[in-house]
């Protein structure tokens, strides 16, 4: 009896032995799903962390501190003075009326204008003044935020130095 | 999944590296200028600046700004390098006592030079001027201008 049960195991066994994968596919399987998962993080991981911008090797939120600038507003007139080693590829200017504000770029303020910001930005030592009396009207506040150009893997792409880097002019 | 690891840690050092923060473009604390004549000439329309370099290190040149605002908290915008007249030779919107050369030593003769401006364009409408002091510095083996923002001097102008 015990005999007769120890075979239909043994054949049970067999049986279920061959209705599996073989080792090499599994194995196969194992990889592809490893990549597959490893993709998806990979995915979902890029979509939270920002491109790196690196700018003279450092990241461009570094580069932030080494900026040295002056800006000064008068008659209508911004003016921008690098006195920095860090070339401003441009200028972010935010206007703030009441609780209200809003941001513009200069070389975009300046467009039409009779001067208009440098095509490769200021570089050091350089001054910088254009006409936004519309732009400010009668705000209480300008802040100028310095934008930085550097290199990322899709190739040049602008950062703004946002925050402490403003330089605030009260009118 | 050991070249996988080996490639991400890769990934992930070249992209941590990055916030590592190294030395930054600027001048060696010790650098130093004052004005030790300003002559400010307007019959002859003539600004004639004599620096002293009272600092450890050599000064190339520097950018120079004029003011024409009676406040004196205002902005020194006008670039005057460009009305260069002697003393020293005009690079960009700089003027250096010596082409690609620390001309302003520390050490006595050379610690004292002289530069003139022609300011005609501004008559005696300035008020001040603003000196920001250059160093050629090495720089991943190339000699570069740096400017000295933290050696900044401020004069104020009245006719002679």
């Amino acid at each position: 009896m015990k005999k007769t049960s120890k075979n239909k195991e043994d054949e049970m066994k067999g049986a279920i032995k061959k209705k599996g994968l073989s080792p090499a596919i599994t194995t196969i399987l194992l990889i592809v799903l490893v990549i597959v998962i490893i993709g998806i993080i990979f995915l979902w991981f890029s979509g939270m962390v920002e491109e790196g911008v690196t700018k003279f090797g450092k990241n461009i939120q570094l580069v932030c501190d080494d900026v040295n600038f002056d800006a000064s507003y008068s008659s209508g007139m911004l003016t921008v003075v690098n006195n920095g080693n860090i070339p401003l590829y441009s200028v972010n200017v935010k206007v703030s009326t009441g609780g209200s504000f809003s941001t513009k770029e200069l070389k975009e303020l300046t467009a039409e204008s009779s001067e208009t910001w440098p095509d490769n930005g200021l570089n050091q030592g350089k001054t910088f003044s254009g006409e936004i009396q519309s732009y400010v009207g009668s705000a209480d506040t300008i802040t100028v935020f310095p934008i930085l150009i550097g290199t990322s893997t899709s190739g040049k792409k602008t950062f703004i130095c946002e925050g402490e880097y403003g330089k605030e002019i009260s009118l | 999944m050991i070249a996988v690891s080996i490639v991400m840690s890769i990934l992930v050092y070249q992209w941590l590296k990055t916030y590592v923060p190294s030395d930054t473009l600027a001048c060696p604390s010790g650098t130093s200028v004052f004005i030790q004549d300003i002559s400010y000439d307007c019959t002859a329309k003539t600004l004639s600046v004599t620096l002293q370099n009272n600092g450890k290190f050599s000064v190339a040149g520097f950018f120079v700004y004029g003011s024409t605002s009676s406040d004196s908290e205002s902005l020194a915008t006008i670039d005057l390098s460009s009305k260069l007249i002697s003393g020293g030779t005009l690079n960009g919107n700089s003027v250096l006592y010596e082409e690609s050369e620390n001309g302003l030593t520390p050490e006595s003769p050379n610690d004292v030079k002289t530069v003139v401006f022609d300011i005609s364009a501004y008559g005696s409408t300035l008020t001040g001027i603003e000196i920001i002091p250059l160093r050629f510095q090495e720089e991943d083996n190339k000699n570069r201008i740096v400017s000295c923002s933290d050696a900044e001097i401020k004069e104020s102008l009245v006719c002679d």
